[in-house]
């Protein structure tokens, strides 16, 4: 009997260790970065709804030649929101990270997932056909990808980041909208003068 | 008359019948897969904003690749809106050929030519599954499907934290680390001796299927892989006694400031119940049978930030156990015939270890040591190498390497594979056009 008791004992154990990550997720978000810029915004849009931001570069890393580690893997799976700066910066590497990623949310498509990039206005796109990008050296095909550094332009990648808020924890989007405003407000006044 | 193209059966040039297998089964696919892909190949993307080529694209292509304009959601109920676009076309393509020009002095030839052409193929089927599929010409070998595996990561455990990823079809097996790696993928011109000798230059490819199991560990990681083939192609692998089974341990650790890695594995392959001798229509090889192949591998990285130099080191070291049958493995024993009774227990064994210091994201220099046991030879063949190598990589889609190989075979007491000593130069070229499935470190 106590053979028994012990038994179901250790499975209980093993059964709660694998439990904490579920029940972290409930109280707080864990988000995902793939630079060092991008996980700042997210620190500001979500406030205190953050558990943790990790960015997956070093901050002086150069993103375009980073190596997919199995260390990536198990962080964006554990993630509720996952950014990613887009305009092909991370195409070197993302690719094998998200798929293999046991978390289908922040996958393309997901609920968690958010390229920062869309709705940002490409510039430097280089005119040539697809066919011959590559003979240009295939260095930005989709245009400049470090819009981050123009920070009219980061307004746009925090509204992105706070509807994946929005998406992932809908009950908080008042705080999400409040700090996104607060953000915006803090840019203007900061790069035009407050106009 | 088999029931398959003729210009397939034109194209199987060694004649062997697994090779013709392979290419009647994967023919269809092929061919199913490139028909739809022409359009794409024409490169049919968004519209330009006209100017002077520096200014927006009203359209612009997907972060990872493909033309896309806003699509479905790829996750049920999981809407597209503002910075969650999809991405991804539904196949991506890739052809990569690898030429090598070598010159052995122990022969007094060089040869120059194509040492395999490689067609990758993969993309997601929907939102549950992926496919890959790799077909590779060879001079030597003709055609062959090297990979053609589904995978998925939905399993009814991801509610309970389980981390699991299922992989099915022709797969490399999870086995050791250059065993996951295409040809011209590793990290110098020609596989180490240990690989080539022991498990031949394809590797472990297997038809079955496998689960990986990622612990939810940050750092250290830790991740278990167990398969299960019906047969295994190619190599010594095709010996196994019995069904293969192959297990592997992996964990990765990362330094706290991020300037060090390391990929620590190790593997087993055996086999579940017996054959008895027998093997399969498709086995042209006479070649006996491998109770069990071990091996532990281990990498490191060093990459200081902020900087784009740093250090690879890699090393493997591998151990077959096999059984003697004296008739069937007559070809491989013909240097041993009179050392073996049938039944007698053999062991082979051997390592590589090397070192590659990368000076900027284009030059690289590095030096492997080899080791390996002749196959079947049970210790008593033995054979040393010494390669240097240097490596241009003119950006990321094309790489061109040098490399001089000294191979020490003075233990070659009665093999007559190769000369006693060698000096060996070989200069790869290899091309990347298109996609090509990214390798995790």
């Amino acid at each position: 009997m106590r053979n028994i008791q012990q038994k179901l004992a250790t499975a209980l154990a093993f059964l709660l260790l694998a439990l904490p990550p579920l029940a972290a997720a409930e109280a707080a978000l864990r988000v995902v970065a793939t630079t060092t810029d991008l996980a700042s915004l997210p620190e500001e849009i979500g406030g205190e709804r953050i558990a943790e931001v990790h960015s997956l570069s070093r901050p002086l890393e150069d993103p375009h030649y980073l190596n997919a580690t199995p260390g990536m893997v198990v962080r964006t799976s554990r993630a509720d929101l996952f950014v990613m700066n887009g305009m092909d910066l991370e195409i070197g590497w993302i690719p094998a990270v998200l798929r293999q990623t046991r978390n289908h949310a922040v996958r393309p498509g997901g609920s968690g997932f958010v390229d920062a990039s869309s709705g940002v206005r490409a510039i430097q796109v280089p005119d040539v056909s697809p066919g011959d990008l590559r003979a240009l050296g295939d260095v930005h095909p989709q245009g400049n990808p470090h819009f981050t550094l123009e920070p009219v332009q980061s307004i746009t990648a925090a509204r992105n980041i706070a509807e994946g808020f929005r998406r992932v924890d809908p009950e908080f989007d008042e705080v999400y909208q409040y700090n996104l405003k607060r953000y915006e407000e803090r840019v203007r006044d900061v790069s035009i003068g407050g106009e | 008359m088999p029931e398959q193209p003729s210009i397939l059966l034109t194209a199987v040039t060694c004649g062997r019948t697994c090779v013709t297998r392979c290419i009647s089964i994967s023919a269809p696919i092929v061919l199913g897969l490139i028909l739809p892909l022409l359009p794409l190949a024409r490169g049919e993307t968004g519209e330009f904003v006209p100017g002077n080529g520096m200014e927006a694209r009203s359209e612009r292509t997907s972060a990872l690749g493909s033309p896309q304009a806003p699509t479905e959601p790829t996750v049920p109920g999981a809407a597209i809106g503002p910075g969650q676009r999809a991405m991804g076309s539904p196949v991506n393509l890739g052809i990569v050929p690898d030429f090598v020009w070598d010159f052995r002095d122990d022969l007094g030839r060089s040869d120059f030519g194509l040492r395999e052409v490689e067609l990758n193929f993969g993309g997601a089927i929907d939102p549950y599954f992926e496919a890959v599929l790799t077909v590779s010409y060879a001079d030597d070998d003709g055609f062959d499907m090297e990979e053609a595996y589904i995978s998925s990561t939905y399993f009814p455990g991801e509610l309970l934290g389980m981390n699991l990823m299922a992989q099915a079809g022709r797969e490399f097996i999870p086995f050791g680390y250059l065993n996951r790696i295409h040809l011209h993928d590793f990290p110098q011109v020609d596989p180490p001796f240990v690989i080539e000798e022991l498990t031949t230059d394809h590797g472990f490819i297997g038809n079955g299927a496998h689960l990986e199991w990622l612990a939810p560990l940050f750092n250290p990681t830790f991740s278990v892989s167990a398969g299960f083939y019906d047969s295994i192609e190619h190599s010594v692998g095709r010996r196994i006694e019995g069904r293969p089974a192959v297990l592997r341990l992996q964990s990765y650790w990362e330094s706290q400031d991020g300037n060090h890695g390391f990929l620590a594995g190790v593997s087993g392959l055996s086999g579940i119940g017996r054959t008895d001798g027998r093997r399969p229509e498709t086995d042209y090889r006479t070649v006996g049978q491998t109770r069990h192949v071990i091996g532990a591998d281990l990498r490191y990285r060093w990459s200081p930030t902020g900087e784009k130099r740093g250090l690879i080191s890699g090393t493997e070291f591998l151990r077959q156990a096999a059984k003697i049958h004296r008739r069937a493995d007559a070809d491989d024993l013909r240097d041993y015939q009179e050392d073996f009774s049938d039944g007698d227990r053999i062991r082979d064994l051997g390592f590589y270890a090397y070192s590659q210091y990368d000076f900027n994201p284009f030059y690289s220099a590095g030096y492997r040591f080899d080791y390996t046991d002749l196959l079947l030879s049970d210790g008593d063949a033995d054979l040393y190498g010494h390669s240097l190598y240097g490596e241009y990589r003119p950006s990321e889609f094309s790489r061109l390497r040098l490399q001089y190989q000294f191979r020490d075979g003075d233990n070659f007491i009665r093999s007559d594979r190769m000369a006693s000593n060698e000096h060996r130069v070989l200069l790869q070229a290899t091309f990347f056009l298109g996609w090509h499935p990214p390798h995790v470190f």
